[in-house]
C-alpha cells in the first residue's frame, strides 16, 4: 500500500537517509524512535507535505509525487490536534466532507454519527480551545475520518494525554484498526507500540534501524541501542553456551528468591525504589542487574541476600 | 483576559515613567482643545469652511485607497514572507521596511522621481492618462510608499502565527493551497489584517513629506494645516488641526471598536 524505496530528504539541519519500507493494506504500523529522529517527516512525506529529494515513494502502486497531497486520501491527526481554532468542532469534523461537496445533510449526519460513537456528541457546537485533551484528540480524530481516508497518520497523538484518556483512547484506534483501516503511528512511547502495533520501525538520526514484526522487533533488538531503546535495562558482553556478544534481559524478565534454587546466582540488593505499583531493584551478582517486581512479589530491601534466576527465555543475544 | 495588576514597588515606578508619554499626549490635546473651546465660533466657521471639510474627506479617502491596494497586494506578499525562511525573502523584508528608517523627504523624492511625468512609472501612466504630478493618485502613491512597511509586518506576524501543521491538517483533508488560505489561514488572521489596515491608514493620512513631494495641490490634510499657519497664523491652522484631531478620534474610536469584534487571537492553537 505504501512503498518507500530509498527516500532521503534534507530540510535545514535535519536529514532523512535512504529510508525504504513497506507498509502493507490493513497493517498497524508503528514508527518509533526518540525525540528529533525524523518520525513527524516521515509521516508528512506519505501524506506528501515534503516531496522526497531523491528515491520513490508508492501509494496503492502509483508514484506519490504524481498525486497532490488533497487527492491522496491520506488524513493526518497531530500530536496537539492541529483543530481549527476559529471554527466550532462541528465544523472542524465537516471540513474534509466540505472539500469534497458532500450533501450538507449528510455532512451533519455523518458527523454526528461519527461524533457520537467517539462520546463526543454534546461538544459540537463548542470551540476547540475550550475542549480538554482527550476531547480535542477525538475530535481531531473524528475529522480525520470524516472523509473515510483509505490511510490514518496518527503523529504521537497521545504524548499529552493522561493515563486515563490514553486507555479509551488506545481503545478506540483498536477498534478503527479491526474495521479494516490502515493506520501509520508514530510514537516514542513502548507501551502505546507494543500494545498497538503489527509492524514496527525503529527509526534513529533520520535512518530507519531495524523494520519487522511487532512480536520481533520487541523481544530480538539487533543492536546495543536498539535494545536500550526498547527497554532492555541489563545488557553484559560475555559468552553464553560458546557464542560471544552482549547479553540482554530485561528487568522484568528476572526472578528474585529468598532462598536458593536450581540455576540461580547469589546477591546483594543495593538498592530498591517502589515506582507506584513496581519495586525497582539494583542487585549485585559480580555484574549489578536492574529487576522490575510487582510490589508484592516480596519484600526485598537495600542490603538483604537474594538468589537471582534468570530463564533461558529471557536472554537474548546480540 | 483583563487581569488586575497587584501592585508592587516595580509596577509603581513602570507606571510613574509611562506616566510620562501618556502625561505629554493628554497635555497636549488639552492645550489645544481649552484654546479651540475659548472662541467656538470662530472654531465653528473653520471647520464648517468646505475646503477644510473637502480636504479631510479626502485625506480619508486617499488613505483608504492605499489600504485597499495594500489589502490586495500587501497580503500575499506578507504570506510569502511569513513562510518563508530563505535569504531572498529575509532580503525583501528588509527592502519593505526600508521607507520606515528614511527620512519622510527622501520617500517623497523617490516617489516623485519615479512617478513625474518622465519618470520611471510616470511615463508609461501618462501614456494612458494617469498623472500623478499634482494629482490624487500622486497623494496614494505617496502614502502607499510609506504605510507598506506597517501593513506587511502587522500581517506578516499574524500569518507567523499561524501554525503551518493547522494548514497541513487541511490540506491533507482535501483543500486546495488557496482553499487552506481562504478557509484557515485568512480567518485565523484577521485581526492583524485588520490592525495592519488601522495603522497603514493612520500612517498615509498622516503623511505630509512625502505627499507634498508630488503633490502639493490637491492638498492633503497635512498640507493644508501647514499652507494655514504660514498663510493665516497659528490660529487658523490649529482650529484646521483640532477639526481634524476630532475627525481621527471619530473614526479610529470607531475602528478599534470593530477591530476589536473581528477575529479573535489563538494564541493556545
Amino acid at each position: 500500500m505504501i512503498e518507500f524505496e530509498d527516500v532521503s530528504l534534507s530540510l535545514g539541519n535535519f536529514a532523512l537517509k535512504n529510508c525504504s519500507l513497506s507498509i502493507g493494506e490493513g497493517e498497524y504500523f508503528v514508527i518509533m524512535g526518540p525525540s528529533g529522529a525524523g518520525k513527524t517527516i516521515l509521516l508528512e512525506l506519505i501524506a506528501g507535505l515534503h516531496d522526497s529529494d531523491t528515491g520513490v515513494i508508492r501509494i496503492n502502486g502509483s508514484d506519490a509525487a504524481e498525486i497532490p497531497v488533497e487527492k491522496r486520501g491520506i488524513a493526518i491527526v497531530y500530536q496537539d490536534y492541529a483543530l481549527f481554532p476559529h471554527m466550532t468542532v462541528e465544523a472542524n469534523i465537516c471540513y474534509g466532507m466540505q472539500r469534497r461537496h458532500i450533501p450538507r445533510d449528510e455532512q451533519k449526519r455523518r458527523c454526528r454519527e461519527l461524533a457520537g460513537s467517539f462520546g463526543i456528541a454534546h461538544l459540537l457546537k463548542r470551540k476547540p480551545l475550550t475542549l480538554s485533551g482527550g476531547e480535542a484528540q477525538r475530535a481531531a480524530l473524528c475529522r480525520a475520518l470524516a472523509v473515510k481516508p483509505s490511510i490514518l497518520l496518527l503523529d504521537e497523538p497521545y504524548s499529552a494525554l493522561d493515563n486515563q484518556s490514553r486507555k479509551t483512547c488506545i481503545a478506540d484506534l483498536k477498534k478503527l484498526h479491526k474495521e479494516g483501516l490502515t493506520v501509520v503511528h508514530v510514537t516514542h512511547s513502548l507501551e502505546e507500540a507494543k500494545s498497538l502495533a503489527m509492524r514496527v520501525a525503529i527509526i534513529r538520526d533520520g535512518r530507519i534501524v531495524v523494520t519487522g514484526d511487532a512480536e520481533e522487533v520487541f523481544t530480538q533488538p539487533k543492536d546495543e541501542a536498539t535494545a536500550r531503546f526498547l527497554g532492555f535495562e541489563n545488557i553484559f558482553r560475555g559468552d553464553v553456551i560458546g557464542r560471544r556478544g552482549r547479553v540482554c534481559i530485561r528487568s522484568e524478565d528476572i526472578l528474585l528468591h529468598p532462598e536458593e534454587c536450581e540455576n540461580s546466582f547469589p546477591g546483594n540488593v543495593l538498592s530498591a525504589d517502589i515506582q507506584g505499583a513496581l519495586r525497582i531493584c539494583t542487585v549485585d551478582i559480580g555484574e549489578v542487574l536492574t529487576v522490575t517486581l510487582g510490589k508484592r512479589e516480596g519484600d526485598y530491601l537495600a542490603g538483604s541476600r537474594v538468589f537471582v534466576e534468570i530463564p533461558d527465555s529471557a536472554v537474548h543475544m546480540i | 483576559m483583563a487581569k488586575k495588576l497587584r501592585m508592587n514597588s516595580f509596577l509603581f515606578c513602570c507606571a510613574l515613567l509611562g506616566a510620562l508619554p501618556v502625561g505629554l499626549i493628554l497635555l497636549a490635546l488639552l492645550n489645544i482643545t481649552l484654546g479651540q473651546l475659548s472662541d467656538p465660533e470662530f472654531l465653528w466657521l473653520v471647520a464648517t469652511e468646505s475646503e477644510v471639510v473637502g480636504t479631510i474627506l479626502l485625506t480619508f479617502f486617499a488613505g483608504l485607497c492605499a489600504v485597499i491596494i495594500l489589502l490586495i497586494v500587501g497580503t500575499p506578499l506578507a504570506y510569502l514572507l511569513a513562510r518563508s525562511a530563505t535569504k531572498t525573502a529575509k532580503v525583501i523584508g528588509t527592502i519593505i521596511d526600508l521607507p520606515v528608517m528614511l527620512p519622510h523627504t527622501i520617500a517623497g523624492i523617490l516617489v516623485y522621481l519615479l512617478f513625474m511625468p518622465n519618470g520611471w512609472l510616470g511615463a508609461p501612466f501618462s501614456a494612458i492618462g494617469i498623472t500623478f504630478q499634482d494629482a490624487f493618485f500622486g497623494i496614494v502613491a505617496a502614502m502607499l510608499f510609506v504605510a507598506t512597511p506597517f501593513y506587511v509586518t502587522t500581517v506578516q506576524e499574524g500569518f507567523g502565527k499561524v501554525p503551518v501543521h493547522l494548514e497541513n491538517a487541511a490540506r491533507t483533508l482535501g483543500a486546495s493551497p488557496f482553499t487552506v488560505f481562504r478557509t484557515v489561514t485568512l480567518p485565523m488572521t484577521l485581526r492583524h489584517i485588520s490592525s495592519g489596515s488601522v495603522l497603514a491608514w493612520g500612517r498615509s493620512i498622516s503623511e505630509f513629506s512625502a505627499v507634498i513631494m508630488i503633490a502639493y495641490y490637491p492638498m492633503v490634510i497635512s498640507t493644508l494645516i501647514y499652507n494655514r499657519f504660514m498663510t493665516g497664523g497659528l490660529k487658523e491652522s490649529s482650529a484646521v488641526a483640532f477639526t481634524m484631531i476630532l475627525a481621527c478620534l471619530l473614526i479610529f474610536g470607531i475602528l478599534r471598536f470593530i477591530a476589536g469584534k473581528i477575529g479573535g487571537t489563538y494564541d493556545r492553537v
